[in-house]
């Protein structure tokens, strides 16, 4: 049977949307301030990122303030409330699987393939941007870890409400570039007409995919709930990659960093045997994440995304470092036959101890990028200080749940700053104070273990 | 073609009546429960293959690899879409048009080929789309996708060109990259319409689309009745491809795709992909001989590739993969104690014993480790006996502490068979500081202590047990409905009572899934 349609040389695709051809050559401002990153928001937008850190601070190294392992956080501390009494009993039980999945979620899984909820970066995006957020990307996660045998609960730490993943960290530096910065075309250059069509013909061929998920997620849709969720997050996805395929304006207002090279270490599957401890150079590792919180920084105020997590080793760890650490006081030969976990399984205290503050000068690192104030928002305050910044990890000490350290930044004046915390607390109290501050119904996490809002946490 | 079956071609919404043919009455097992599932990575390589007679080749690595959740590639919970996957859905949308043969592609599915003709047109969209989103389309879907015909016009482009930007939406569109089903549920539950039902039986037996038999048997309604169900399932089980599935069950199962590109101390890649292959063609010799799943814990046949062969003490055939027999070959016996399953089951880091305690407990008894309590803390539990001492005597001395007990003796005897596998599989009777390994033990399984004295006494057990029989039916029921264990209840023993009468083979095993109530039904199971 034929169909009879209405037709015309000039489709209704090509008229509505094409017709006037793709720019994609990009206004680029050097100016460094924001103004015009979030577009019309007079407030800067609400964006929340989790940093996390593999195998947790024991207790007492906590206590020991700025004189132990936290030292390296010691120039940001005016700018979180740390932690240092964090009841994560909520995890329901010990070890890498419950602590892995419970921080930044507020419960602990029965199983570490998935959690019991979905993470507070992504409760936020939800609610605040139930539509799709307005961003190229809507959750970026980036993390430097190798293993990934046990469970998702490893690698993963933003997580969808159902408890499957919400993606995948990035690991290579390139990779991370090329998804952010890969597909803008550097001011200057003449469009290319073949090129131009080839993105007219995308457009059409993506604007009738589109159609057909927001014709499957929609209220019309014969699709269960579950299922319309499903087909609403792959929307999400092309919705990113049009963003990132037809780049228009989205990078006014930031600077494009140069291309990264890859350090040299194994980077995903193909690199990492699933069950093995691997050994890397330590030099290397931390150049690797510090290029990716150097291009995260940059991704957050360019508005490239507003949502998701930087991990520095992963729950469980499981890499064995080589060579030396060259702290302020005092210079650490990484003992290379031994995973960074076999150190804390073993109670090493030394070689734990000296780790701890390699982790810390790391993430205080990704800190100082986000505190950079060579790149002042429009209201002249720092990402750091603008945005949600929650620095948290998987244990206390040893595999226990108690003492779990956690950090929150002042996100935008909603949080008092500037001092450790040493009250009793539960994580999930943490989590639930910061989306309330964001006007945010509703709690996140396990009830049986919320005590309530943290209050003095408010500014 | 027809449009006359507009409940299945407008699932996305219009005006489709929302119910239509189905399977005959339910018989009173448990209902089942849908989950909407993406396509594998394996699977789109496979459909387009089969429906557009692509190889992709190691194009299809522009998708991220899969993740195992609870063990299986292909779970609901775990096949998201991350930004990975839809670049790369992208991109291979892009790829796969230009490496189509179109003379032999139109010819299958249009009668002429002009431009700006609607007839040759919606022919190409119909057909093409039939067999990409594997049921007929609505009206509505072939003016949609035909309308790209006019964009080549637009760009002067020509009819080919308008069939690759057709197939380029196809290959992204939510029809194809998902098995979607009307879920509308009038009553307490709905029954799998025809093509949903030849979606469900080919993603299951084939890992690709229906073809075109399999979709006139679904479009003349026969798949309407369990008689149906079976007999095409049957069908099915005898073509070639059948194969996909149930090497991707092993793959799985035993997690071998880790042996892919990686390599180990004493393993090279290429080694590493011997093993592999070498696993999967051991389970799939079972298969294609008919034989029990389960007993392939205390199979006499080996796969392996030459160098394994040596290490079983048998003379090499070759480099290549090659059927061994195992009668005169003391503790090798079984797919467990195969190298390549003992290389991925094993944690060198963890420590291999623990792990493969592990992968027995939770994969081959489908329990799992309670987990420790909040207030553990591993500071007591050091490296007191020194670095000699083996993995079993710390066990050993687990099992002395009431701390440890509780959690590691579900687990730890369980590997104890395998002391004297080291981590890439290799023999040996001494451990590299000449402590002596063993191979004897005793585990619990339900209330009874099993003894065992060597690998073989050991794997004989796990074969014979009721309660790795029972995981094994578990693990297939995941397997094809993408559920989590614990989503899974009484249909377990339902399927498992008729699975073993019919043999306990894996045509058993899908025979009796495809034929009961949870694989032919679905119940709301969720607030809409």
């Amino acid at each position: 049977m034929t169909i009879r349609r209405y037709r015309n040389v000039l489709s209704r695709r090509t008229l509505l949307r094409g017709a006037g051809g793709v720019a994609i050559a990009l206004p680029f401002v050097e100016a460094m301030r924001a103004s015009s990153v979030w577009g019309a928001e007079p407030e800067p937008p609400a964006r929340c990122i989790t940093l996390f850190f593999g195998l947790g601070l024991p207790k007492a190294m906590q206590q020991e303030g700025f004189s132990g392992p936290l030292e390296p956080l010691a120039p940001h501390a005016s700018k979180l409330r740390m932690f240092r009494n964090v009841d994560m009993s909520e995890a329901r039980g010990a070890g890498h699987p419950a602590g892995g999945t419970c921080v930044f979620v507020g419960e602990g899984s029965s199983n570490g393939e998935y959690s019991a909820g979905a993470s507070i970066d992504q409760v936020m995006k939800k609610a605040l941007h139930p539509n799709g957020v307005p961003t190229p990307i809507g959750t970026l996660a980036v993390g430097n870890f190798f293993r990934r045998a046990h469970g998702l609960y490893q690698r993963i730490r933003c997580w969808n409400e159902d408890g499957s993943r919400t993606v995948e960290p990035i690991e290579a530096p390139s990779e991370l570039f090329a998804q952010l910065f890969g597909n803008f075309q550097q001011p200057g250059s003449e469009p290319d007409p073949e090129q131009q069509r080839k993105q007219r013909l995308r457009r059409s061929v993506l604007d009738t995919v589109v159609d057909e998920y927001e014709r499957y997620a929609g209220a019309s849709s014969k699709l269960g709930a579950e299922s319309r969720v499903k087909i609403a997050d792959h929307l999400e996805r092309i919705r990113e990659l049009e963003k990132r395929v037809f780049a228009e304006d989205v990078l006014e207002g930031c600077q494009v960093p140069d291309e990264p090279t890859d350090p040299d270490l194994p980077y995903g599957l193909s690199g990492a045997t699933e069950y093995d401890a691997v050994q890397v150079s330590a030099a290397s590792f931390q150049a690797a994440y510090r290029l990716n919180a150097e291009l995260y920084a940059m991704a957050l105020r360019c508005d490239l995304v507003r949502f998701g997590n930087l991990m520095f080793e992963s729950s469980g760890g499981h890499t064995a470092f080589s060579g030396t650490y060259e702290a302020p006081s005092h210079s650490y030969e990484f003992r290379s036959e031994a995973s960074d976990h076999n150190n804390w399984h073993e109670s090493r205290e030394y070689d734990m101890r000296w780790h701890a503050h390699f982790f810390q000068s790391n993430i205080a690192y990704a800190l100082s990028q986000l505190d950079d104030d060579d790149y002042l928002e429009e209201n002249g305050n720092t990402v750091l200080e603008n945005a949600l910044v929650v620095l948290g990890t998987e244990t206390g000490t040893n595999h226990d749940m108690d003492g779990v350290f956690h950090a929150v930044s002042g996100a935008n004046g909603r949080f008092e700053v500037g001092d450790f915390d040493d009250a009793r607390v539960n994580a999930v109290d943490i989590y639930n104070t910061c989306i309330h501050a964001y006007d945010i119904d509703g709690n996140i996490g396990s009830q049986a273990h919320y005590n309530g809002d943290v209050t003095r946490m408010l500014a | 073609m027809g449009l006359a079956s507009a409940c299945l071609g407008n699932i996305g919404g219009g005006d489709g009546d929302g119910d239509g043919p189905g399977l005959d009455e339910p018989v009173g097992e448990v209902l089942g429960r849908w989950s909407t599932r993406r396509l594998t990575k394996e699977q789109y390589r496979f459909t387009v293959q089969d429906v557009l007679g692509v190889n992709l080749g190691s194009e299809i690595d522009r998708l991220p690899t899969e993740t195992r959740t609870e063990g299986f590639t292909n779970s609901a919970l775990g096949l998201v879409v991350t930004t990975d996957h839809a670049d790369g859905f992208f991109e291979l949308a892009e790829i796969v048009p230009e490496a189509i043969d179109y003379g032999v592609l139109l010819g299958e599915h249009t009668s002429c080929q002009t431009l700006g003709e609607d007839a040759c047109e919606t022919e190409l969209v119909q057909s093409l789309g039939e067999a990409l989103f594997r049921r007929p389309l609505s009206e509505e879907e072939v003016v949609t996708f035909a309308e790209l015909f006019d964009t080549a016009e637009a760009e002067e482009l020509t009819y080919v060109d308008g069939a690759k930007l057709v197939i380029q939406a196809m290959l992204q569109s939510p029809q194809f990259l998902y098995q979607l089903e009307d879920e509308t549920i009038d009553g307490a539950y709905r029954k799998v319409q025809s093509y949903e039902m030849a979606s469900r039986l080919s993603y299951l037996i084939w890992q690709s689309a229906p073809d075109a038999a399999l979709r006139k048997v679904a479009a003349e309604g026969g798949l309407d009745t369990r008689e149906g169900v079976l007999a095409e399932a049957e069908r099915m089980l005898e073509v070639a491809k059948s194969t996909r599935s149930s090497a991707r069950f092993v793959r799985d199962w035993f997690a071998l795709d880790a042996l892919d590109g990686t390599a180990r101390e004493g393993l090279t890649v290429d080694m590493a992909r011997g093993l592999l292959d070498g696993a999967v063609a051991t389970y799939q010799s079972h298969v294609d001989e008919g034989l029990p799943i389960a007993s392939v814990l205390d199979t006499q046949v080996a796969y392996l590739p030459g160098f394994a062969a040596e290490w079983y003490g048998l003379p090499s055939k070759g480099e290549g993969v090659e059927r061994y027999e195992l009668d005169d070959v003391q503790e090798r016996v079984g797919i467990l104690s195969h190298p390549g399953t003992m290389t991925t089951i094993s944690d060198r880091d963890l420590g291999g014993l623990v792990a493969r305690g592990l992968f027995v407990m939770e994969h081959l008894m489908c329990r799992h480790a309670l987990t420790p309590p909040p207030d553990l803390n591993l500071s007591d539990f050091t490296t007191h006996l020194g670095p000699e001492a083996t993995e079993r005597a710390y066990s050993e001395d687990r099992m002395a502490n009431n701390s440890c007990k509780g959690c590691h003796l579900q687990f730890d005897p369980l590997a104890y068979a395998f002391e004297r596998f080291d981590g890439i599989g290799r023999y040996q009777t001494e451990s590299e500081t000449g402590q002596p390994l063993f191979s004897d033990g005793e585990f619990i399984d339900g209330s009874e202590t099993y003894s065992f004295e060597t690998v073989d006494e050991y794997v004989s057990l796990l074969a014979e047990s009721d309660s790795v029989q029972r995981c094994v039916t578990k693990k297939h029921l995941m397997f094809a409905l993408g559920h989590r264990g614990e989503d899974l209840g009484p249909e377990i023993e339902q399927v498992h009572e008729r699975f073993i009468a019919a043999g306990g083979t894996y045509e058993a095993m899908v025979l009796a899934i495809v034929a009961h109530d949870v694989f032919r039904t679905a119940t709301l199971g969720e607030t809409p």
